[in-house]
């Protein structure tokens, strides 16, 4: 049964249509892939799913609820959290604030918790904390614990994007092209990760550019182009398809 | 209606200056998205700078040559003031956070403001009466004194000439394009700097016609009197839609005619906070402006 | 997440408080006194413009709203001072929370310069005697001292004292507020809105949750303002007054606690000493706001984050 649905979502920017009807439907433990040429509305689709965007038509289904037009933090509290294109860090923060954030729906503080500190906080404020140790071990991030977020290279920005995410325990993570600007060693280790995350339960959709990759790991793959999907299927089927060969790949041969 | 009349001819009067101190609010958030709290003293330091201009030269001079060369005189040196404020508080801090540019214009605004006090004392001061002729018009009941006659003239003159410049000129397009995106301009070859100086040059010029306009139609100047005008100047520019050129002269006009409407038919010991509750109510609901347009993240 | 070297600091930092007024003559008490209440009301504009990242350039009307509300409930309707704290502190909430729901999704100069008209407007009510209670442009004087019982603290001494007192329940409160989930949202939304929001933070709701906080304690600030001057008068919160306590942050170091003491104390307490040189100061003092942007953009003493618990870098 399908953890997240999509049923004719439509997005309007001022006359241009970035998502045309778009329908898919993702189930529960599986990555699944979103790929298309630049362009095609693909990062739109997050948006929607996300809350950032409210979709002029259609509906956004997770798990049995209709979700469409939430707020994104009502949203990511229901279970399903992000990573952005162009990373997204609080820059000035050490990496384990970073990821301490991701714990901010899960750690039961309430209000006052800010003004009063009760025996209650700090047994809730160890726990979360030892969350975040756990994250950062899983990242391979605890020495980095104490240094600023911005400062560090793009690949460790990246994990730690990754791993802020994950300290929500959502059931479905959304990668925006997450190997952008990674080398071929941290590109291997992403696959690698995002393997590790889905055998922890959680569902992933991912939007990426690097073909090697998306073929690699996913499970099934829509193609969009012009806010359309034009293909669907098993990433062997695309490869092979020539609708997505002519939109897509040919394409993309030309850039490079 | 008389009254209706009137308070209008007085509201455009006021509304003309208020637009001409706007520009300056606007031009310089449109291109640097800075608040520069320092205009509305630069504007007052102008005021003083005509008087000075005027005391020393009257008798020597005809009424009309005096005029002129008050304003010309006052101009030059404000603009220079613009200039300097702006390669002294503003440059150093083009890359650091915003927030330490308000700071920094708020610090260049304590300078003059206390500067003005230094130089001329803390009481207020008093334009002569003969500046310009205490001519008045008569019309139907309405009645229009030649000052007013000469603010809406020139105010009207100097922003259809700076609507021309921005709009038909290759700097005032440079102008344009900054303000919609300065990496970009500077990618295509315009010189940045060069903008940015030209808009505080004629921000400051049109601050220095509304302060002399302001000692001439209302006589008595002061040395804080740059908070209050800048901040209903300021306000202007918003309702009209801050950065929007247009804007503030539409912005500027509409104050003027709301806050002489309240003060004719309501009571003036409100007018100051009616306009802000008016700046409140447009926050709220339309918070760019009249003429603003949205601008979306880009996520 | 104290260390012991921060503990040792504020531990000579307060001790050093405490025994300051024996070596000051009763105007420098005075100064300092107001030193006090000033940094309470600009640690707490730094709730809202620091952590959060609001630029709240109003904030001299919660301040105001607990000066008058224990001066009215006093003068005009006979409270004793005691009871008209609760007062102080949750109509300031109040007011907090009605004028910026309407208003924390703009962008940050739009709701500068909202602020500053609501402050403009809260000025010219207690100038026009809303209500017939605010004693207008003058405002009220000869409020009573306050009586803790029968003992009744008149004395300038006992008002620093007071004072201290305030600023102490301060600094603990904002010491919680920094190692506490709402703490660390407020930094989140302000370094990334989107970000936050997507990661689970109901940022509108620690917008106005920052403002309430911060309100409450300027509120509570402004009663011992009352206090100080058995008066109060609508110049002391008008919005050149915020203009002051906005730039004290961003001077000091935004939502760096030793930053926005020493901010107040260069924008407040130095003027002071130089008092001679009357009107001078202020034009030398637009320079120093100039050079210390230019040369520190980040305040004279910046935050640093990363305080996290050891046990999360150990074994």
């Amino acid at each position: 049964m399908a953890l997240l649905e999509l049923d004719n979502v439509t997005k309007i920017f001022g006359g241009l249509v970035a998502v045309d009807s778009l329908s898919i439907s993702i189930d529960k433990g599986m990555i699944y892939g979103i790929i298309g040429p630049n362009g095609a509305g693909k990062t739109t689709v997050f948006n929607c799913i996300t809350g950032v965007y409210k979709p002029e038509k259609g509906k956004i289904i997770f798990k049995d609820k209709d979700i469409t037009g939430f707020s994104s933090h009502k949203i990511a509290n229901m279970g399903i959290t992000r990573t952005f294109q162009t990373i997204r860090l609080f820059n000035e923060m050490s990496v384990a604030e970073n990821i301490m954030s991701g714990r901010h729906f899960k750690s039961k503080q309430k209000w006052w918790h800010g003004v009063i500190h009760t025996p209650f906080y700090y047994k809730d404020e160890r726990e979360n904390w030892v969350k975040v140790k756990e994250y950062m071990g899983l990242f391979g991030l605890t020495h980095l614990a104490k240094m600023t977020a911005g400062s560090q290279p793009y690949g460790i920005q990246r994990k730690i994007e990754m791993a802020r995410a994950l300290a929500t325990e959502p059931e479905l993570l959304i990668l925006d092209e997450p190997a952008a600007g990674l080398n071929d060693k941290e590109r291997l280790e992403l696959v690698d990760t995002i393997e590790r995350i889905r055998d922890m339960g959680v569902t992933i959709l991912l939007i990426e550019h690097n073909m090697d990759l998306v073929m690699n790991i996913t499970e099934y793959i829509s193609v969009l182009n012009f806010g359309k999907k034009i293909a669907e299927g098993k990433p062997e089927d695309i490869q092979n398809n020539p609708v997505v060969i002519e939109a897509y790949l040919g394409k993309e041969d030309e850039d490079e | 209606m008389e009254i209706f009349f009137q308070q209008l001819v007085n509201g455009l009067t006021i509304g003309s200056i208020y637009a001409l101190v706007a520009l300056g609010y606007t031009m310089v958030y449109g291109v640097l998205k800075l608040i520069n709290f320092a205009h509305g003293d630069l504007v007052a330091l102008s005021a003083y700078i005509g008087l000075v201009i005027i005391m020393q030269l009257m008798g020597a001079l005809s009424p009309t040559i005096l005029i002129i060369a008050t304003f010309i005189i006052t101009i030059i040196i404000t603009a220079i003031g613009g200039v300097v404020l702006e390669r002294a508080a503003y440059k150093p801090l083009r890359k650091a956070p915003r927030l330490s540019a308000v700071v920094s214009a708020l610090g260049a605004s304590m300078i003059i403001e206390n500067g003005i006090m230094l130089i001329w004392g803390p009481m207020p001061r008093i334009f002569p009466a003969s500046v310009v002729p205490n001519t008045n018009y008569n019309i139907h009941g309405v009645y229009i004194s030649l000052m007013q006659v000469l603010v809406l003239i020139i105010s009207f003159i100097l922003m259809v000439a700076l609507y021309l410049f921005v709009n038909r000129t290759k700097l005032g397009t440079a102008m344009r394009a900054c303000a919609i995106d300065q990496d970009a301009a500077r990618l295509m070859g315009i010189n940045v700097d060069k903008v940015i100086v030209t808009t505080f040059v004629i921000g400051s010029a049109l601050g220095a016609v509304g302060g002399l306009f302001i000692g001439m139609y209302y006589r008595g100047i002061y040395f804080n009197m740059g908070w209050i005008y800048g901040l209903n100047a300021f306000v202007a520019a918003i309702i009209g839609g801050i950065g929007n050129i247009p804007g503030a002269m539409l912005g500027g006009m509409l104050l003027g005619i709301f806050n002489a409407f309240i003060a004719g038919y309501v009571s003036s010991s409100w007018s100051l906070a009616l306009t802000y509750v008016l700046l409140i109510v447009i926050m709220i609901f339309r918070p760019t402006g009249i003429l603003g347009e949205r601008v979306a993240e880009k996520v | 997440m104290m260390n012991t070297k921060n503990v040792l600091y504020y531990g000579i930092f307060l001790a050093s408080l405490i025994i300051l007024p024996f070596f000051l003559n009763s105007d420098w008490v005075s100064v300092m006194t107001t030193f006090l209440i000033y940094s309470v009301v600009s640690l707490s504009q730094d709730i809202v413009l620091g952590r959060a990242g609001m630029f709240d350039m109003g904030h001299a009307i919660f301040f105001g709203l607990g000066a008058y509300s224990t001066a009215i409930l006093n003068m005009v309707y006979g409270w004793p001072i005691l009871a008209t704290v609760p007062v102080a502190i949750i109509l300031p909430i109040i007011a907090s929370v009605l004028l910026a729901a309407p208003i924390i999704h703009l962008r940050g100069d739009y709701l500068l310069v909202t602020t500053i008209g609501f402050n403009i407007v809260f000025t010219q009510a207690l100038k026009n005697n809303v209500f017939g209670i605010t004693g207008g442009p003058n405002g009220i004087f000869g409020v009573e001292p306050l009586k803790i019982f029968n003992f009744s603290l008149s004395s300038q001494m006992s008002i620093y004292y007071l004072a201290f007192f305030i600023l102490l329940l301060t600094l603990i409160t904002i010491h919680n507020l920094e190692t506490s989930k709402p703490g660390r949202a407020l930094h989140y939304l302000n370094l990334d809105s989107l970000a936050s929001e997507c990661i689970g933070i109901n940022t509108r709701f620690y917008r106005l949750y920052a403002f309430a906080l911060s309100a409450a304690l300027a509120g509570l600030a402004g009663v011992v303002f009352t206090l100080q001057f058995s008066a109060v008068s609508p110049g002391a919160f008008n919005f050149i007054q915020s203009v002051l306590f906005f730039t004290i942050v961003l001077v000091g170091g935004p939502s760096s606690i030793p930053g926005v003491l020493l901010g107040t104390f260069f924008m407040f307490v130095v003027p002071e000493m130089f008092r001679q040189f009357a009107e001078a100061r202020y034009l030398v003092f637009g320079v120093a706001m100039i050079l210390i942007m230019i040369w520190r953009p980040k305040g004279i003493w910046p935050v640093k984050f990363g305080k996290i618990p050891s046990y999360l870098t150990k074994e």
